[in-house]
């Protein structure tokens, strides 16, 4: 069946998957140490929406009740839920952008950059904090987009940007930053634990301020995306049809790497590099809902959602009170789930 | 001046280069209106290079190709889409589309970013399939159909975008017998029912014989000779461009030229 005979079907589904997001942030926020039920978690979040907050009976929920669910889980689950969005949206449009099924949000060398960037600030020992922010962050943010800037350049022939170029230059810049990480690394032992730690990815160190920064970047990246879906349709079939069917290929390509790269940039300054996701869900979306970029980036986006909140709910309560980095559980969880649906879809497989 | 209806498509010498390789050379050609034109020449003679440059997938130098009169250097791509049509040479799908989504992107040129397919588009891509007998396709994955089918989905989605120009890339030469013949039959009867207008390279040249009004011959970047089939295809014109000794007859079931005998010149 077509896109256009299912688009009935996928408004509903959409609204079921949104439903289910809603459900596993609330439940993710009563898992913990503190022990607090559904209903209760509910209630205290409930009760910070204006208007409809003071309808709400607060009486016997402990006051640390709210600061836990408040300020140390729920921002930690948002700020999963946003990482889910972006990496997902960013790998499917890659996907079809490279006529790659191998692409992930992080072929044009980002993840590289920022963990860069990173390590140079922790091995210049700079932990302090500007505008809300770990100067780490900031350092990470910048190293992610001056790599793209610098792949971009390598890429580029006169106007025009090939994409194939465009995956060399990144995989070849990512290798460089890469073993410019490990000599960092190898020169300065004592940092190592605290870049592994930083590169293996966690959003642990999750805060409102990082909440309120990536929620524009992702919300209105992923939005521009989605109004670019049918020339990301028919760039999956060529540039060059792309263009006979009236696209300006050039300009979208570069309107859509400017945005995907500042979502994924945001990313993974704020949270490390947390693998699989912007590959697999896309992938596990295309097995079911076909390729068109219109069902494929919002189904993405609400999926990569829950499944990152689900990863990273898992991240912190599997072995308390330590925490596995959320990047390790996506990747173990992660991968045998898409063999299974890879066996199951042989054939229909790219 | 002829008027801009009958002469949907005018080169004036059109030269591209390629880095210090100049592969098209003083191209002029004027594409009369409802007719079937083959570009034919050996491997190199830049065909393909010139079909590029018409659909604009190359950038052409301005002031050397115009559709309907304006040049396209100044046409937007959406504007040229609702204009001219491209059928690749490669038709290569590896994302899983159905045929019908295939044929509806036809119709981006018309459809504004925030709207969707109307009633309309619809049957325009459903009139589109069923004159390339792909209707009973509709359905199914492209990447599980063969490539005959791919190839008539292709033309289907180009007749979808509604143009009356139509430019085609070889599009014949990875099909069997029966599937080319079927193809050019589906694409003579389209000009015949739509008068649109259609410039195809083509390799082989017994077919092009057989279904183009005219024939362009191009060596080494430049047109070596336009005209008729009878014009184009002679013994001594084999013999320059192809270097090969030939025998020519009258097909005596199309009377057009057919190329009976082929020798490498001495």
């Amino acid at each position: 069946m077509g896109f256009i005979k299912k688009k009935r079907i996928y408004k509903y589904f959409l609204i079921l998957a949104l439903i289910i997001l809603a459900f596993v942030v609330i439940i993710s926020s009563t898992i913990g140490v503190a022990d607090i039920s559904f209903i209760d978690s509910l209630r205290i979040m409930v009760s910070r929406v204006p208007l409809v907050g003071t309808l709400i009976d607060s009486d016997g929920i402990r006051q640390s009740y709210y600061f836990i669910v408040l300020n140390v889980r729920l921002p930690r689950i948002l700020l999963s839920a946003l990482i889910g969005v972006g990496l997902s949206v960013v790998g499917s449009t890659f996907q079809s952008m490279f006529r790659n099924p191998m692409a992930d949000p992080y072929i044009l060398g980002i993840s590289s950059g920022a963990s860069a960037g990173a390590t140079i600030a922790i091995v210049l020992g700079f932990g302090g904090i500007i505008g809300g922010l770990s100067i780490i962050t900031l350092y990470a943010f910048i190293g992610a987009i001056l790599t793209v800037l610098i792949v971009y350049n390598i890429a580029r022939v006169g106007s025009r940007v090939t994409t194939l170029n465009l995956i060399l230059s990144g995989v070849a810049v990512g290798l460089f930053l890469s073993s410019v990480v490990s000599l960092l690394m190898f020169f300065n032992r004592d940092d190592i634990e605290k870049i592994v730690m930083w590169t293996m990815g966690s959003v642990s160190s999750a805060t409102w301020n990082k909440v309120r920064i990536l929620t524009p970047v992702v919300t209105i990246g992923s939005m521009i995306i989605t109004a670019y879906a049918r020339d990301l349709n028919a760039m999956s079939m060529g540039d060059e049809t792309a263009k006979s069917l009236g696209i300006e290929v050039e300009r979208v390509k570069k309107i859509l790497l400017v945005v995907s790269s500042l979502i994924v940039a945001s990313c993974v300054s704020t949270s490390g590099v947390i693998g699989f996701v912007g590959l697999i869900v896309p992938h596990t979306i295309r097995l079911i809902v076909g390729s068109d970029q219109r069902g494929l980036l919002p189904f993405s986006a609400v999926w990569g959602a829950i499944f990152m909140v689900v990863c990273d709910t898992l991240a912190r309560n599997l072995i308390p009170p330590s925490e596995i980095p959320v990047g390790a559980i996506t990747s173990l969880f992660g991968a045998p789930f898409f063999i299974i649906m890879l066996y199951k879809n042989k054939k229909k497989v790219i | 001046m002829e008027s801009r209806g009958s002469y949907p498509l005018k080169i004036q010498n059109l030269g591209w280069k390629y880095g210090d390789r100049q592969i098209l050379k003083d191209i002029n050609l004027t594409i009369k209106k409802g007719c079937f034109y083959s570009i034919i020449g050996p491997n190199g003679s830049g065909k393909t290079t010139l079909l590029r440059n018409i659909a604009k997938s190359l950038e052409p130098t301005p002031k050397s190709v115009f559709v309907d009169s304006i040049d396209v250097t100044k046409l937007s791509r959406r504007n040229m889409a609702k204009r001219l049509s491209v059928v690749p040479q490669n038709t290569n799908i590896e994302f899983e589309f159905t045929v019908t989504d295939i044929v509806l992107m036809g119709r981006s040129p018309y459809i504004g970013r925030f709207q969707g397919e109307s009633s309309q588009d619809l049957e325009i891509a459903e009139r589109a399939m069923r004159s390339t007998n792909t209707w009973h396709l509709r359905d199914k994955p492209i990447t599980q159909i063969s490539g005959g089918e791919r190839q008539r989905v292709i033309v289907a989605r180009a007749l979808a975008q509604d143009t009356h120009i139509m430019l085609l890339d070889e599009p014949v030469s990875q099909l069997d017998i029966h599937h080319q013949i079927e193809l050019m039959e589906t694409i003579q009867a389209l000009i015949k029912d739509r008068n649109i207008t259609v410039v195809s390279v083509m390799h082989d040249l017994n077919l092009a014989a057989q279904y183009s009004d005219y024939i362009i011959l191009m060596n080494e970047g430049k047109v070596v000779c336009q005209g008729t089939p009878h014009e184009v295809i002679t013994e001594e014109n084999i013999k320059r461009v192809y270097k090969l000794d030939s025998y020519i007859m009258n097909n005596p079931v199309t009377g057009k030229p057919y190329i009976m005998h082929v020798r490498k010149s001495s």
